[in-house]
């Protein structure tokens, strides 16, 4: 799009492209359409709206912008679509006066002026009250959620930590179940994760909402408030980081706030545990007597002619029956409508009349407001809000951690500087990790499990254990669970690391100066999220895909993750490169990891080019502050990760140890054999050695290992260590080793990712994943004892 | 057989059956997990 003049008003027209750092522009109009452009509307990008470009990715592409009181990113294709004017700078002004007068307290949900205890239709004294938890994407709803049920949640600092919907009881009253739902900025189904939370609200109709928004940015976050109170159910405001706004010289007139919105509002810190009690003391009043918004009508009778008042309130009674036949709440129904939601316009399955009609009421609204139908009931939304905010917020300062973050963020996000920094961050990880501290703790790791397998063993001899069972103990199970154990320090300290980057904000930025990179390769910024989990563990990190808005970039992402080299394969590298290629550890580790990349790179490109043709999703996004990781957070991490590796040790581990133990001790006769090559193992794995013998990797061990592995990654070490004991090197070339390594990086992920490829994706993409894996990694293994052979290594 | 390789079988036993129902248990409740239960979200 061109610049122009537009002769009637005198100013000249340019896209939010041509915008350039540090200059403020007024939104003249949104082009474009579809959910995207909704999305930019629910996130505050309307007509009227400044918008103040703070940054370019290092490459140029996408564009940081702060509007609302927030920074929200997008890619340059998307600036393009606005249309804005320029905004002479003497005329930003940040408006903190507050003209506030005092406002009498409504004591809503406390039995006070409007709710009168006992007037309210109570609920009978043994119902279940159910919570629905909803909130902005990153504004502490797990961290609440973790304060009222006493559960320990993971809480993250970038968007999308929640993607699935968690239960719990709050603490002291049984009687409830308080549901955390994922991060949503409106009630719109943009991101599968709107689906859900709306779904949830509209379906299972919880008994009370309890609506936690950032103080720290209330604009935006009242967006979402304002949809929630048109679902017409029971609510409470909780007011989260009321510490951060106060301490930087902001305030709230809760007494007013409440009196505008019509609902119990509560300020909290949920990090600091203040506020808690209260809250739940208002929840647990709204949902007992079902004590609903005083409010929904924000939208003005007088306000821009009245025109979208009309139109609401027409919609209202041309669907009013609509609704109440598909228990739609009817205030959010018409809104949708309006606004061509397809998902509710099919649920209150309008005739084709009424659909005309509705067609009627809204080009007569858009020619009355002189907006489009979103626009304009964005709009609407936003000027109450920002009414509320007038009367009610005095604004804060710019915060503490803005200016930290802004600070830290010329360099790790800095032209020059972001991907470098990247990349040294990264190696700093792997190496303190391999070389340093969990290479460290794995020797002393190791030294205490062999001790204790001596003492077994000679407590064993002395006790002269039958010979069968002293095998079983010594060789199938110490053996097996010990080499697996002692690889726990290295697995505790990469997730550690990988924590630390996540709590204090770091990956949403690598998301933002990432996302021209994977666009390259057919992906968006935010893909980088689940890959970067995915080197911690897949399941997760399959998971962690359904914050990705497009279909396309979320079957791709999954079927890329599991390239990235999760930290179950960690012993088996490290068991290699300890036998093998002794002191080359960071190197051939940083290897692998590479080589991996460059596998999901190469393969996305395939993708890109044949299955998921077509481009990424949209990247918009938006930046946290920096955080100081909490030192809870991380222990308790780390607690849940060695708690869960143990439990796998003397689980999955140990019967797979038991199991292969016996398979290679006995004959199909049942008879103990002396050679483990008569044993049925031996047999059963013999049929594979054609196959596998062009890598080096033909020996039947080596084979029932890597099978092993198919059920825990961990499991291919200690099933080595069983079949082969101490003299694997006079079975194994180098060469083969190496062979080993790229098929074990590449082949089918564990039985537990490939179940959640399932659930995410379906059998059939599950069975295509296992496959391709395993034809992939059997060919760069091929390739790798290849080159070795032309090199003349092995 | 004595007494401890009977005691010792036994505790492997144990151990393998305990292990089992772990692993059902899990699989029961949709967790065919990597338990990683802290960033897991939820295996449902």
């Amino acid at each position: 799009m061109d610049i122009y003049m537009d002769h009637r008003r005198s100013v000249t027209i340019m896209t939010l492209k041509d915008i350039k750092i540090g200059e403020t522009a007024k939104v003249e109009k949104l082009c474009g359409e579809g959910a995207l452009r909704q999305h930019f509307l629910d996130m505050g990008v309307l007509p009227g709206t400044e918008m103040t470009v703070v940054k370019y990715a290092p490459m140029g592409d996408p564009v940081e912008l702060r509007l609302h009181g927030y920074e929200l990113t997008l890619r340059l294709a998307d600036a393009e679509k606005i249309e804005v004017t320029k905004v002479d700078k003497a005329s930003v002004k940040e408006d903190r006066k507050s003209g506030k007068k005092k406002v009498a307290h409504p004591g809503l949900g406390e039995g006070g002026k409007f709710h009168p205890k006992g007037s309210g239709k109570a609920l009978p004294d043994d119902t279940v009250l159910t919570f629905a938890l909803i909130g902005n994407q990153n504004c502490g709803k797990t961290t609440l959620f973790n304060r009222l049920t006493g559960s320990k949640q993971h809480v993250g600092n970038f968007p999308g930590v929640t993607v699935d919907r968690k239960d719990g009881a709050i603490k002291g009253y049984p009687n409830t179940l308080i549901t955390d739902l994922p991060g949503i900025y409106s009630m719109s189904p943009y991101t599968s994760e709107e689906i859900v939370s709306r779904n949830f609200v509209l379906n299972d109709k919880p008994h009370a909402i309890i609506n936690i928004i950032d103080a720290t940015n209330i604009e935006r976050n009242l967006y979402l408030t304002m949809q929630l109170l048109e679902m017409d159910i029971p609510m409470v405001v909780a007011l989260n980081m009321m510490d951060e706004l106060t301490s930087n010289g902001g305030s709230v007139d809760i007494n007013a706030m409440e009196m505008l919105l019509g609902v119990p509002v509560v300020p909290i810190s949920a990090a600091k545990n203040s506020g808690i009690d209260e809250l739940v003391e208002h929840a647990l009043h709204v949902a007992k007597y079902q004590e609903k918004p005083l409010y929904q009508d924000f939208c003005g009778k007088t306000a821009n002619g009245g025109a979208v008042h009309r139109c609401i309130h027409s919609m209202e009674h041309l669907i009013e029956d609509h609704a109440e036949l598909s228990g739609l709440p009817l205030r959010f129904a018409a809104s949708k409508v309006i606004e061509g939601d397809p998902l509710i316009l099919k649920q209150l399955s309008i005739d084709r009349n009424e659909e005309e009609l509705v067609e009627h009421i809204v080009l007569q609204l858009e020619k009355e407001r002189g907006l489009d139908r979103s626009a304009a009931i964005a709009d609407m939304r936003f000027s109450f809000i920002l009414r509320l905010c007038a009367q009610a917020v005095t604004k804060p300062k710019e915060s503490k951690e803005h200016i930290r973050s802004r600070r830290i963020d010329t360099f790790l996000t800095g032209k020059y500087t972001a991907i470098p920094a990247f990349i040294g961050i990264m190696a700093l990880v792997f190496w303190l990790t391999f070389n340093v501290i969990g290479a460290l703790l794995q020797g002393l790791c190791e030294k205490g499990v062999d001790a204790l397998t001596d003492a077994t063993d000679k407590a064993l001899t002395n006790a002269n254990v039958n010979t069968a069972i002293h095998s079983l103990v010594i060789d199938g199970i110490f053996a097996g669970i010990g080499s697996v154990i002692s690889f726990l320090p290295v697995i505790v300290t990469l997730f550690f690391f990988l924590s630390l980057l996540e709590d204090s904000g770091y990956i949403a930025r690598v998301a933002f100066f990432m996302d021209k990179i994977l666009r390259k390769i057919g992906l968006s910024g935010r893909s980088i999220v689940p890959m970067l989990i995915g080197f911690g563990c897949s399941v997760p990190a399959i998971m962690a895909t359904r914050t990705l808005p497009s279909e396309r970039d979320r079957r791709m992402t999954i079927l890329l993750t599991p390239f990235m080299s999760c930290t179950a394969k960690l012993p088996i590298y490290a068991f290699f490169v300890s036998t093998f290629f002794p002191g080359h550890g960071a190197l051939i580790m940083i290897g692998l990891y590479l080589l991996g990349i460059l596998t999901g790179i190469i393969v996305a490109l395939v993708y890109k080019s044949t299955l998921f043709r077509g481009e990424p999703v949209p990247f918009v996004m938006e930046l946290p502050n920096y955080r100081m990781p909490s030192a809870g957070n991380v222990v308790q991490l780390l607690w849940e990760k060695a708690k869960d590796f143990l439990q796998r040790a003397f689980s999955v581990i140990l019967i797979a140890t038991v199991v292969v133990w016996f398979l290679q001790s006995f004959d199909t006769h049942l008879n103990m054999v002396s050679d483990a090559e008569d044993s049925i193992l031996a047999g059963a794995a013999s049929l594979f050695e054609p196959l596998m013998e062009p890598l080096g990797l033909g020996d039947w061990r080596i084979i029932v290992s890597l099978f092993s592995g198919f059920m825990a990654k961990e499991s291919v070490v200690s099933t080595m260590e069983i079949l082969f004991g101490d003299d694997i090197k006079m079975y194994m070339s180098s060469l083969a080793a190496g062979s080993m390594l790229v098929f074990s990086l590449l082949y089918t992920p564990c039985v537990a990712a490939i179940a959640s490829v399932k659930r995410e994706l379906g059998k059939k993409w599950a069975l295509v994943v296992v496959m391709w894996q395993c034809v992939i990694a059997w060919v760069a293994a091929f390739a790798v004892r290849l080159i070795g052979i032309l090199i003349g290594v092995g | 057989m004595n007494w401890i390789d009977i005691l010792l079988l036994a505790a492997v036993a144990a151990g393998v059956a305990a292990a089992l129902r772990k692993c059902v248990s899990d699989r029961k409740n949709g967790k065919s997990c990597c338990g990683d239960c802290s960033s897991c979200k939820g295996c449902k």
